[in-house]
């Protein structure tokens, strides 16, 4: 392991950005505001200069381009989310109709053929969603994995004698981002937890345990309550990409449910993260899918999206076409990111293609963002566009599958025509092109696919079914 | 392989640019600075065009490129076409 470095003064640059610097400007660099603070290049490129991952036209920024009002967030209790609540806001006599309406149009779809809720794309539905609940993480490493496993050398430094890795915070994001995206996570961010951040931890998770804070050094939990340490943490945050292609071939979006298995997918990786950590001597708390805190939130604060129409988060890169935002807390010091400015939360105010095309009518149709929440399901606390979730919920759970606002946002786009990187630097530099490029992404036929039946064509279909150039 | 297909298609519009060119040179014909730079745009929206359409495709997106194809190429027709008569109006005085 390389010593420990003094940390530079100059500002983040991508790799790209500063190989041309040299190749380009060398004779003029002494001369150029570009301060030279390192002893090699080699010291240079392993820097925070080679951290940076969003393209050019992404600012950094030191506040969420959503506005944020600190004051009116508490720590939310998770169970108030429509999933834990279904039957206060709709009804039990409703939930009951749901189900059979749900059962009836699955029946349908699978006697008839019906193209998208065929017997087959139910059948890869279900095999796709395998281990979201099967393997749901634990709270600490140890809860979940089975350390008598014969072929997997699960360790701790602790076990060798030897000390924790100590790489600076630089270093250790750097690593934690190559891990992560080694186990398929798409991007990845750092927030530091602070009196003001905890206010995004839960105060009680979706299965009814408390979580507390306590002055130990190791988490823990027990049946009553999750605990964590009292001590400097860091939020590790990284989104789950999911099938673009899937998410577009269905009558409303996620034919084959993409999501189940995204959600099935970061069962996975938040495990493997607490391995990794637990393997280098550091915590790693983390859970089920949304087990520690609003998903969105943490995701806007680490800077791999900004918020969006549909409240959730929207990525630069990948658009909505992520499922969630997996979260881990961990003791190991690492580099924080910054929120990021691209321009998305500008173009979602005039966009509004998600709520139009939102069956249910779920999804705000206001032209300014708001303070005021829907309804209980919403933690609040931002000016934001909330979303009716029990209208979405009822829609969601008595049709075949609903992923409307997924399908169509014009961010979801694959990356191979030069034209949508293009379109992007608009959004984020040229606002006043914005509403053009809505018109033309209507135009250009972007959105669900008229047959979902051509998925089944696909014989190329890209792995995991993502993005051909990405995956 | 992908770059090796865009080394086909860009030898092939320099062929094209050159022999267009030379042609201009044999019949006697010298484009102004506009002329010139309308071809140059054209040229480019034509590129553009036929990358979005290969690349849609790829993407599994069709109709988006061929909307990508058409609204590039019509305005670089119209840029030839305003090139043709402006040489053309030139000529005859």
């Amino acid at each position: 392991m390389k010593n420990s470095r003094k940390k530079t003064t100059v500002q983040p640059m991508s790799r790209r950005s500063f190989l041309k610097t040299i190749g380009l400007g060398g004779a003029a660099l002494g001369a150029s505001t570009f301060k030279w603070n390192f002893k090699s290049l080699e010291e240079a490129m392993d820097s925070q200069y080679a951290e940076k991952t969003m393209p050019w036209w992404v600012r950094e920024v030191d506040e969420p381009t959503v506005e944020v009002d600190w004051d009116k967030i508490e720590r939310y209790d998770s169970r108030r989310t429509l999933f834990w609540t279904a039957e206060e806001h709709l009804g039990a006599e409703r939930l009951g109709q749901m189900n059979e309406e749900y059962g009836n149009a699955m029946y349908e779809g699978i006697s008839t053929k019906k193209p998208g809720q065929s017997m087959r794309d139910w059948a890869l539905s279900a095999a796709g969603g395998y281990g979201w609940i099967e393997h749901a993480a634990g709270w600490t490493a140890e809860e979940t994995i089975n350390l008598e496993n014969p072929y997997v050398p699960y360790f701790t430094p602790e076990e060798f004698g030897v000390a924790p890795w100590d790489g600076t915070p630089e270093e250790n994001s750097k690593t934690l981002r190559v891990a992560l995206r080694y186990f398929g996570a798409s991007d990845v961010g750092f927030v530091k937890l602070t009196e003001k951040t905890k206010k995004l931890i839960y105060s009680v998770d979706g299965d009814g345990r408390e979580i507390v804070f306590e002055d130990v050094d190791q988490g823990y939990s027990t049946e009553e309550k999750k605990v964590i340490p009292n001590k400097d943490l860091w939020m590790i945050t990284y989104t789950i990409p999911q099938s673009l292609i899937l998410t577009q071939n269905g009558e409303y979006g996620g034919m084959p449910w993409p999501e189940a298995m995204a959600y099935a997918s970061v069962q996975h990786i938040n495990t493997r993260l607490q391995i990794f950590l637990r393997g280098l001597g550091y915590q790693g708390l983390s859970g089920h899918t949304e087990s520690l805190g609003p998903a969105p939130a943490w995701g806007v604060l680490s800077g791999l999206g900004e918020m969006a129409r549909t409240n959730r988060l929207v990525s630069p890169k990948w658009g909505n076409a992520i499922r969630t935002i997996g979260l881990t807390l961990t003791d190991m010091p690492v580099a924080v990111t910054k929120p990021i400015d691209a321009g998305i939360w500008r173009f979602c105010q005039t966009c509004k293609k998600c709520a139009e095309s939102c069956p249910s009518g779920a999804l705000s149709m206001a032209d300014e963002p708001s303070w005021e929440v829907a309804g209980p399901w919403n933690s609040g606390g931002i000016k934001g566009f909330y979303e009716d979730a029990a209208k979405c919920y009822d829609f969601l759970f008595s049709h075949p599958n609903c992923m409307s606002c997924h399908a169509v946002c014009p961010y979801n786009k694959m990356d191979k025509a030069t034209m949508h990187e293009l379109v992007k630097i608009s959004i984020a530099k040229m606002p006043m092109f914005n509403g053009i490029i809505r018109d033309l992404d209507d135009a250009f036929g972007y959105g669900l696919a008229e047959n979902p039946e051509d998925f089944w064509d696909m014989e190329d279909l890209p792995l995991y079914g993502l993005d051909p150039s990405r995956s | 392989m992908e770059w090796f297909i865009w080394l086909v298609f860009g030898s092939i519009i320099g062929g094209l640019i050159v022999s267009f060119v030379n042609y201009l040179n044999k019949i006697g014909v010298q484009l102004i600075w506009f002329e010139w730079l309308l071809f140059g745009l054209g040229t480019l929206l034509i590129v553009f065009g036929v990358e979005t359409l290969v690349h849609s495709l790829a993407e599994f997106q069709p109709q988006a490129g061929w909307m990508g194809l058409l609204f590039m190429s019509v305005p670089a027709i119209i840029m030839f076409v305003v090139i043709g008569r402006s040489v053309k109006a030139r000529m005859s005085n």
